[in-house]
């Protein structure tokens, strides 16, 4: 376990470190801070716009980190022959692969509470409270960083860092949208509902960690959807890095 | 005359060997190769490529060994299966009596990688503790170890320092204190002295020395021949993957010079 800490510190002050992302951040929080500026054109829907666009540029931003972070580790790594040095201590590939997975996940989690912050903050100063559904819708941002950095991960284990940066946004896209396969099986003839049901199941379903609407439109949200998500994520995220170390176990440098 | 890699005495001569001692008291291998293949696939425009032809090669524990070769020859491919890196496409390889995939010999493993790029972003000192967490040491150890190998390569007024502001030789310098952080029994170099000047060479060459007196195994991979006549016991000439020499130092450069030996047995296959 110790392995797999210093490895996930190590990835976590690479990232950390990178100037890139300090960019990126400061873009996001002016994101959030213009939310009020755009609040203020609407008529009685101010909050609606800051809750709405708010957690969308938290989202937005979060995925782009995590998808251009995410994709770019291991290339690092293979093309500065960093990977030598590592590999050839006693340290097993799939512990490598999760110490990367954590070491950003770190970054992500610090970001993500970074941007949330100043986002409950703009929320508690127009609202003078706090409901804790924004917390929760926080969360589930997270656990959707989570999985798409596995998603990176497994990509870059087998591909070029562009090529890997192009599915897992694919992936990212179907996956808010991968109810729309459901349907589609529901609707076709056996052999394409076939397919199509194996492509719901196996590609990620990330509208299971959206809970933007409900916060908006205030709606309630059962605990047992909470913990289904956070149960989805994290077999997803495992079942993902079990196959990334799989792939990569079988590498040659 | 040069040992020939199919004269069978050849595969099992250690430095006892040529003094006549018995081969009865052979101690197990640091590192045991055995006819040892590489088949590189075919790619998009490039057709299947032969790294390693039939490698089979013997260091023992205490030894020296420089494995020699022009570039391209299949030196870092043989280092690379034998670290656990690539896997060999037939034939055995034995490190410390153990598989190269099995984790746990790489305790007493350390490896120097040729023209080493490390985590810029990270200190020296940092990269140390980094490289040395990887293994089972104990923290207290660990601090006292970082700290000696600091200062027996000169690198304690740096230690503080990015490692994207440190020199060539002070990059290589640090690469030997992460290859010796888990004070290893057997130390893998590849080309340790390329692209330093001859002050690092120098440094460099008399830590090898020391460390071969402190008893260690020394297998390191060079081109730089007045170097291997000073530190190895045995050598091993590669070209084209096939060993096309392979004995002591003494025994090879009886009767010519290593540099004629080397011309001698490389340049053919060259032509």
């Amino acid at each position: 376990m110790s392995k797999i800490l210093g490895l996930a510190l190590n990835t976590f002050r690479e990232t950390i470190r990178d100037r890139i992302l300090y960019a990126i951040l400061v873009f996001a929080l002016l994101m959030i801070a213009s939310t009020l500026f755009l609040g203020s054109l609407t008529i009685g829907q101010d909050l609606k716009i800051l809750l709405d666009v708010g957690l969308a540029a938290i989202e937005v931003f979060g995925v782009a980190i995590a998808i251009f972070v995410g994709t770019s580790l291991l290339h690092k790594e293979l093309d500065k022959r960093t990977v030598f040095v590592v590999l050839t201590k006693p340290v097993s590939r799939w512990k490598f692969l999760v110490g990367k997975f954590l070491g950003l996940s770190a970054t992500l989690g610090i970001l993500l509470a970074l941007m949330g912050s100043a986002f409950l903050a703009l929320v508690f100063w127009k609202t003078g409270s706090l409901h804790a559904l924004l917390v929760g819708a926080l969360g589930m941002i997270g656990m959707q960083l989570g999985v798409l950095v596995a998603v990176s991960l497994f990509f870059s284990t087998f591909t070029s860092p562009v090529l890997s940066m192009i599915l897992t946004f694919c992936l990212y896209l179907i996956g808010h949208n991968s109810e729309n396969l459901h349907v589609l099986a529901q609707k076709a003839g056996p052999a394409t509902r076939m397919m199509a049901d194996v492509l719901y199941y196996a590609l990620p379903n990330l509208s299971t960690f959206d809970v933007k609407n409900a916060v908006v439109y205030g709606a309630t949200i059962a605990p047992g959807q909470w913990l289904w998500a956070i149960a989805y994520g994290g077999l997803y995220t495992a079942a993902l890095l079990a196959a990334a170390g799989g792939i990569f176990e079988r590498r040659e440098f | 005359m040069a040992t020939k890699p199919n004269d069978p005495s050849f595969r099992h001569a250690t430095p006892d060997a040529a003094s006549g001692a018995s081969t009865q008291s052979l101690p197990t291998p640091s590192v045991a190769i055995e006819n040892l293949i590489k088949v590189f696939p075919a790619q998009l425009g490039q057709p299947r490529k032969v790294g390693l032809d039939g490698v089979s090669l013997t260091v023992y524990p205490g030894e020296t060994f420089g494995l020699l070769g022009p570039n391209g020859a299949g030196k870092t491919t043989l280092q690379k299966i034998v670290l656990g890196l690539m896997r060999a496409t037939s034939g055995s390889v034995q490190v410390l009596g153990a598989k190269p995939d099995q984790t746990d010999v790489r305790e007493r493993v350390g490896y120097l990688p040729e023209n080493p790029y490390f985590y810029t972003y990270l200190t020296g000192r940092e990269f140390l503790h980094f490289c040395g967490g990887l293994f089972k040491i104990p923290k207290p150890l660990l601090e006292k170890r970082v700290k000696e190998l600091l200062e027996r390569l000169s690198m304690t007024h740096a230690a503080d320092t990015q490692l994207r502001k440190y020199s060539k030789g002070m990059l290589q310098r640090i690469g030997v204190a992460q290859a010796l952080v888990n004070d290893p029994e057997l130390v893998f170099l590849d080309e340790p002295m390329s692209g330093l000047d001859p002050v690092g060479r120098k440094q460099l060459r008399d830590l090898i020395l020391s460390l071969k007196a402190e008893g260690k195994t020394l297998f390191f991979n060079t081109h730089i021949l007045s170097d291997v006549e000073l530190i190895c016991d045995r050598i091993g000439i590669l070209c084209n993957g096939k060993l096309v020499s392979y004995g002591s130092v003494q025994e090879l450069t009886r009767e010519e010079s290593l540099e004629d030996l080397f011309v001698r047995v490389v340049e053919p296959s060259q032509k």
